[in-house]
């Protein structure tokens, strides 16, 4: 299961299609790298596998990762500190 | 030739009589132009006279079709309506999805020109034959929605062929420099296309015909059709389908894009987000939906009934301080009835709000207050509704005391639903883009939202590739037309173009003569403008933008700014002052079709 929220925690929240398939509007998971998380994610909500998460929890085409909001990242070595948030949106923005 | 027709309708009216006649249009044409907005380019520069005043008898209003409408791949049942805008003066082209589109192909024609103007406000019925092309004069339609308009004529049609209908509503009539051509529902949005019609005393256009153009391969296009369809069901579209559109306000807010109050802002509470996302708005009135003619995504979403999409919800929304469901959705579906393009129309007011709320004019609306009253008043050009017909900038030129410097507008178009101190490609895309503040022909918010891309920072070396890049990716789909929306189930669109359009024309195409095409398509829309009569200083926005920061510090910097869009114009082969000369003509393949037809 996922972590409930706390400051020895990263926070993920979903926005668009990553909630809906996530089936819950944010969760927490241990500190670590931004591959780390995402393979955590990946057994944690199987419903984000196979279109946002792939099965060994490399994002899909479909994911967007926010770090903070703000700069997105993609290098799954990037470590992740506790007390950030990862916003998990849409890679299709525009409308 | 398969996927066209090689002619066009042009038809004059004047009086209470239309002429209707055949103009013969060069393959050449189709290599270059393709269809949709880039045959559209073509033609608004072949019939507007040099300087034409857009709301003029001899203005243009141009229906462009494609090769790929008729056919069976999914989402093609497109069209473009371009026109001089009325409300900038320069460019405008809008892209609509409908019945509409596919019934007018089959007209037996690749475009509609129509020229000049009537004395009684009237209804055009085209047919294939030009001799049976008419005029019928209906004053009593006057005020009536697009969607009533419709209804009137199909049941008055009767028989089998259903005709298709294009009409404007009462915004069009009143010359409203923002209404809309509907059809189907859908509306030719931005510009005032709307505004061209009425001046033109059309109400509403049929067409009905059986004409096909036939395609080059037809196995091969229904193979494609049936394997697209299939790509265009999965993940990549999931975000369109499932949610819509407008599930980007709540993403928006929460990544501090979503402006707010007149760009005074991006902050909007998480929960305030939510009750104006797609669950809180089919919670207070319910949600179904709905998909345009021949298109298997399906992605439009209605909330009691009324179709909303993000840059109406952000617009009558957020931009206006609403915070209440059915505000909005209100707002929304008047702009529907009355023909009026959400964008600028919730712009404009957003606009007169914050001027109301300075003191710089006295009329009775603040941020907050419901948009719908203020768009009746706006359609029927009553009061201060009058003023704000004319859109944020020629009302920013009545109030004046200093209101220009926040009137959020480029070349007179109103910014769409992105805060461009806080997505600084994005910034470059809305001041160089033909048509103004666009997010249609360029896509550089994509751009920002990138791992390489810092967006709260002005990239003078890469900002300019990146806008060139999406400007001609909008340009190739929006002329073959094929919807964006397909856009990521389309992993090589330069690639799968050249095969679309070798296997419906029977033209030989491939990546390399695609970007090339795509380059020509948005140099001539530049080059229609330069024309017309457009400044390297129109490239710009408001000071607003590069003078106050966002609440949480973001700036844009003027100096920036500029440098990058001179970047640009050296990126896309012009000079310096943006003209584009004879070694870019040359380049790109458009001399030849600045001297001949």
């Amino acid at each position: 299961m996922a972590e409930r929220a706390s400051t020895a925690a990263v926070e993920i929240e979903f926005f668009g299609l990553p909630r809906q398939r996530a089936g819950v509007d944010r969760c927490a998971v241990a500190a670590g790298t931004l591959g780390q998380i995402l393979e955590a994610l990946a057994r944690q909500l199987p419903g984000l596998v196979p279109d946002i998460l792939e099965a060994r929890g490399r994002p899909s085409r479909h994911l967007l990762i926010a770090l903070d909001g703000q700069t997105i990242v993609d290098d799954l070595a990037r470590p992740i500190a506790r007390g950030q948030t990862l916003v998990f949106i849409s890679a299709q923005a525009g409308g | 030739m398969g996927g066209n027709f090689g002619r066009i309708f042009v038809v004059t009216l004047e009086g209470d009589r239309a002429r209707v006649e055949h103009h013969a249009l060069a393959p050449a044409v189709y290599r270059d132009f393709i269809g949709g907005v880039g045959l559209a380019a073509y033609l608004l520069w072949r019939y507007a006279p040099a300087g034409v005043d857009p709301l003029a008898p001899d203005a243009p209003l141009v229906f462009a079709f494609s090769p790929l409408l008729g056919t069976p791949l999914t989402t093609t049942a497109k069209l473009t309506l371009a026109c001089k805008s009325p409300l900038t003066g320069r460019l405008n082209d809008g892209l609509s999805s409908s019945r509409f589109a596919l019934v007018a192909k089959r007209l037996g024609v690749d475009a509609i020109v129509i020229r000049g103007a009537l004395r009684t406000l009237s209804v055009l019925h085209l047919e294939p034959a030009p001799a049976r092309c008419r005029v019928e004069a209906r004053p009593e339609l006057a005020g009536r929605s697009p969607a009533e308009v419709t209804s009137i004529l199909v049941s008055e049609a009767g028989g089998d062929a259903r005709p298709g209908v294009a009409a404007i509503g009462l915004g069009g009539e009143k010359l409203v420099r923002y209404a809309t051509v509907s059809n189907d529902g859908r509306h030719a949005g931005r510009g005032g296309s709307g505004a061209v019609m009425g001046h033109k005393r059309l109400k509403a256009i049929t067409v009905r015909g059986r004409e096909t153009p036939g395609v080059f391969a037809p196995e091969r296009v229904h193979a494609r059709a049936r394997e697209l369809a299939a790509r265009s069901l999965g993940a990549s579209t999931d975000k369109y389908r499932l949610l819509g559109t407008a599930a980007n306000l709540e993403t928006f807010a929460r990544l501090r894009i979503l402006p707010a109050r007149n760009f005074q802002g991006v902050t909007l509470s998480r929960r305030e987000a939510r009750r104006l996302a797609p669950e809180g708005l089919a919670a207070a009135a319910g949600h179904t939906r709905a998909s345009c003619a021949g298109c298997t995504i399906g992605c439009d979403h209605r909330y009691g009934g009324t179709r909303v999409e993000y840059e109406t919800q952000f617009a009558l929304g957020p931009l206006c301080g609403v915070e209440e469901p059915g505000a909005l959705l209100e707002a929304a579906r008047v702009c529907d009835e009355l023909g009026l393009d959400t964008i600028s129309a919730g712009g404009t007011i957003a606009f007169a709000m914050e001027c109301a709320a300075r003191g710089l004019v006295d009329w009775p609306l603040r941020f907050g207050d419901a948009p719908a009253p203020w768009l009746r008043r706006i359609a029927a050009r009553e009061g201060a509704g009058d003023k704000m017909a004319e859109g944020t900038r020629e009302l920013a030129r009545a109030i004046g005391q200093g209101s220009a410097r926040f009137a959020c507008h480029v070349k007179g178009l109103e910014l769409p639903g992105y805060e461009p101190r806080a997505m600084q490609t994005m910034a470059l895309g809305l001041v160089v883009a033909s048509r103004g503040a666009d997010h249609n022909r360029s896509g550089a918010y994509q751009a920002d939202l990138r791992p390489d891309v810092d967006r709260y920072r002005a990239d003078i070396a890469r900002a300019p590739g990146r806008v060139i890049e999406t400007e001609d990716h909008a340009a190739l789909l929006d002329s073959l037309i094929l919807c964006k929306f397909l856009r990521g189930a389309i992993p090589s669109p330069w690639v799968e173009g050249a095969e679309l359009l070798e296997m419906v024309t029977g033209d030989a195409h491939d990546e390399a003569s695609l970007r090339l095409a795509a380059r020509r398509i948005v140099t001539l829309r530049h080059l229609f403008n330069l024309r017309e009569g457009w400044r390297r200083d129109e490239d710009q926005l408001p000071a607003r933008f590069v003078e106050e920061p966002l609440e949480d510090g973001a700036r844009l910097s003027r100096d920036d700014l500029e440098a990058m869009r001179d970047a640009y114009y050296l990126a896309r082969g012009y000079d310096e002052r943006g003209r584009v000369p004879p070694a870019c003509l040359e380049a790109v393949g458009l001399a030849r079709w600045l001297t001949s037809p």
